[in-house]
């Protein structure tokens, strides 16, 4: 009668673990659509046999198993960062890419139109229509010039920004992680699943930005570092990363434990967007400015040749700097030209109708320019469409190539941690039909318990 | 272990099959509206630097068009005007004829010397022209006219200079536009036609014969002077017409070129169109079917 007795407390706690592998699989089925959650199990263990002749004690709850691939997570953290770094700088580029223009319709065309004016200058060089023209044309030229260069700088303003709010981004999810360790470290084994589902989203997300190592702790948090071993967060401990504004253009350098890493960070959505800060764009905006540069001297030189409609010796057509640096942004027509066209130099002789220089101007169209190495200025401009769509077009192939990586790890991962409606359905079915046979038991148990009782009563 | 496709990967994977289908799609359509392959330059950065440099080079065959058709004008007036002064030359050599020999009276020389006198006008205003504002006989010293009428009636000596200006019709050719006047009216002579006609005048009227000669013989030598400038401005013309027609085949060839850089091949992109639609469409279909049924529908 006693092993009868125990045969239901047995049942009661078979029927208790049917039951929490229902629940189990309802908390699956309940976060199917969560991020970064990781299939729960249930694990039961039959209860060993007290001596020879006992069938057995049953099933027991052991605990809760979270099904998850550290191995996998590590990967993933690893390819990330390149794949967003070629994001950001795709993303980036593409917006310099638009505003350099089509083909035809942009900045050439705007140089085509001078060496037009200076071959209807050469036709006529006493009309003032036509030297009108060329004061409009150059004019139109350098301001052309200017907004280039502004956009080009507008764009390195705009990375920058974006990278000062990714340096917060990152203090934010390296405060997280660092309180979820310090949330870890202090509670039971069971408790820390979904800490640890939320602080791997948490370093995913930051491996997107910046290429962190990860090293596991023994208590089941993460310690982060980045660059050259730089301490983000080691244990509770959150070390932030800071900002500091470099002279003379205001860009941020990042800064960590009062030294510059600025060129630490290779990988993640940082190092993309600070190589279109820092190298890209500096490379387009150097080649405007030679373009600039060239084209004003050796206007400017021809045109000092050569003499006005009055006969005076000619100046200076464009008012240029004294280097090839921030030339595109500082070309502008001269003003005494700008105010009295009659000043143009057309004549190489100093004769009124005299046009030598003029056809010198016009002849430059097609003119290998040294300081261009032996490149027109009109393929020098093509030449820097060319980088800036070739430099766009490799960033978005190698993108593409790691997003396929990315995607096969994440379907990997998905593999071993996704929930399946099927498989939590058939768990469901599973747990269901042995609540009931338990029961059934139990009543069998039971009803044999009714038949002692009534046969000991008599 | 057999692969698990979990419910997650199953939208996801379908999700990104969608987003590229639809990129694919918007890229097709904007071909198909724009008309042109190259709409930023990633999408084919060597065509874009190739497309730059056909427009820069349509537009200086235009702008050497344009030259031919000034230079033409230009041209066509000097060829009336040369075409006049032999007129009023030849008139001369008439008019002297009349007037020489012992059977013209004193009546006859004194008309043929006041038309010779009128004839040396009308080739005044001849050599004295301008268009659009610049002498034409000046050489290159455009605004000063190269003949002026002197205190006493007679033309003063020839007030231009004898420089050249050329205005470029190709990369290697150019057309020369200016006129040396002192070249035309006196040559190797000593003075200019102008005085000549008044010598020849004053010998008429004086019935000096060896001097109206000699005065004949300098405008014979005018004649052929103006003559040869003539046929070097038809010259001229009719190579500025070959060259239009020459500068509008090279137009031609380089927008074939830009449109086989820059443009879509309309066939071929209305054909890829469709077939990123049907794509997408089987996309969605394929998505609308995984997400249909799971096991809990049955259970």
């Amino acid at each position: 009668m006693s092993d009868l007795l125990r045969s239901l407390s047995l049942v009661t706690r078979a029927l208790e673990a049917q039951r929490f592998g229902l629940e189990v699989t309802g908390q699956n089925i309940a976060n199917v659509n969560t991020p970064g959650y990781t299939r729960r199990e249930a694990q039961l263990a039959a209860v060993r046999p007290l001596h020879a002749l006992d069938a057995g004690g049953g099933v027991e709850v052991t605990g809760v198993r979270a099904a998850r691939d550290r191995l996998l997570e590590r990967r993933l953290y690893n390819e990330i960062p390149a794949e967003q770094r070629e994001a950001a700088v795709a993303d980036a580029l593409g917006v310099v890419e638009v505003a350099l223009g089509a083909p035809g319709a942009s900045l050439d065309a705007s140089i085509t139109r001078m060496f037009d004016a200076f071959a209807r200058l050469a036709a006529e060089p006493t009309s003032p229509i036509a030297r009108q023209e060329v004061v409009r044309e150059a004019d139109a030229l350098a301001g052309d010039f200017r907004d280039m260069a502004s956009r080009l700088t507008r764009a390195q303003h705009d990375a920058d920004a974006s990278i000062r709010s990714a340096v917060s981004e990152i203090n934010g999810l390296v405060g997280r992680i660092a309180s979820l360790n310090e949330q870890i470290g202090g509670s039971s084994a069971g408790e820390t699943l979904a800490l640890q589902d939320e602080q791997n989203e948490a370093v995913k997300a930051l491996a997107g930005l910046l290429d962190v190592g990860v090293l596991p702790r023994t208590d089941g948090g993460v310690d982060l570092t980045f660059g050259n071993g730089r301490p983000l967060a080691i244990g509770a401990n959150a070390f932030a990363v800071e900002i500091v504004a470099s002279a003379p253009s205001g860009f941020a350098e990042i800064t960590a434990g009062g030294r510059t890493v600025t060129a630490e960070i290779t990988s993640g959505r940082l190092a993309g967007l600070l190589q279109v800060r820092d190298a890209l764009i500096p490379e387009y905006q150097s080649r405007l400015d030679t373009l600039a540069f060239e084209l004003a001297s050796t206007v400017n030189g021809l045109h000092a040749t050569g003499f006005d409609l009055a006969g005076a010796a000619g100046g200076a057509l464009f008012a240029i700097s004294a280097s090839a640096a921030g030339a595109a942004s500082a070309i502008a027509i001269d003003p005494a030209i700008g105010a009295d066209p009659s000043k143009i130099a057309a004549s190489d002789t100093g004769a009124s109708a005299g046009n030598g220089v003029a056809k010198a101007l016009e002849a430059l169209r097609d003119a290998p320019v040294a300081g261009l190495s032996g490149s027109t200025f009109t393929d020098a401009w093509a030449q820097l469409v060319y980088r800036a769509g070739r430099d766009v077009q490799a960033a978005t192939q190698e993108q593409e190539s790691r997003q396929s990586i990315v995607r096969q790890l994440q379907a990997l991962r998905d593999a071993v941690s996704g929930v399946s409606l099927d498989e939590e359905a058939v768990s469901m079915l599973k747990f269901q039909r042995a609540y009931e046979a338990n029961a059934r038991y139990f009543n069998a148990v039971n009803e044999t318990l009714d038949v002692l009782l009534q046969t000991l009563s008599r | 272990m057999t692969m698990r496709i979990t419910t997650a990967t199953a939208y996801r994977d379908a999700l990104e099959a969608l987003d590229r289908a639809n990129v694919e799609l918007a890229r097709r359509q904007r071909e198909v509206s724009s008309g042109r392959r190259v709409n930023v330059a990633s999408d084919d950065p060597s065509s874009a630097a190739a497309a730059i440099n056909e427009h820069a080079e349509g537009a200086a065959l235009d702008s050497y068009i344009r030259a031919t058709d000034t230079i033409s004008s230009r041209l066509s007036v000097l060829d009336t005007v040369l075409a006049d002064a032999i007129d009023q030359l030849t008139a001369v050599r008439v008019a002297a004829l009349s007037g020489r020999g012992s059977a013209a009276g004193q009546a006859q020389r004194e008309a043929a010397a006041r038309e010779i006198g009128t004839l040396r006008e009308s080739l005044l205003a001849d050599f004295n022209t301008s268009f659009h504002g610049v002498q034409l006989f000046a050489g290159t010293a455009g605004a000063t006219r190269p003949f002026a009428r002197q205190a006493d009636g007679s033309i003063g000596a020839y007030a231009g200079d004898t420089g050249q200006a050329s205005v470029a019709i190709d990369r290697q050719s150019a057309v020369v536009v200016t006129m040396d006047g002192d070249a035309l009216t006196r040559g190797p002579d000593p003075t200019h036609i102008f005085d000549s006609l008044d010598d020849l005048a004053a010998a008429i009227r004086a019935g000096d014969e060896p001097g109206i000669q000699a005065a004949l013989e300098q405008v014979d030598r005018a004649v052929d002077r103006v003559q040869q400038a003539q046929s070097r401005v038809g010259g001229d013309m009719s190579r500025l017409q070959q060259q239009r027609t020459n500068l509008q085949a090279l137009e031609l060839g380089s927008a074939k070129r830009l449109s086989a850089a820059e443009e879509a091949d309309m066939a071929a992109s209305i054909s890829a169109l469709k077939q990123a639609d049907t794509a997408r469409q089987a996309t969605l279909g394929a998505l609308a079917s995984i997400s249909s049924k799971s096991l809990l529908d049955y259970l």
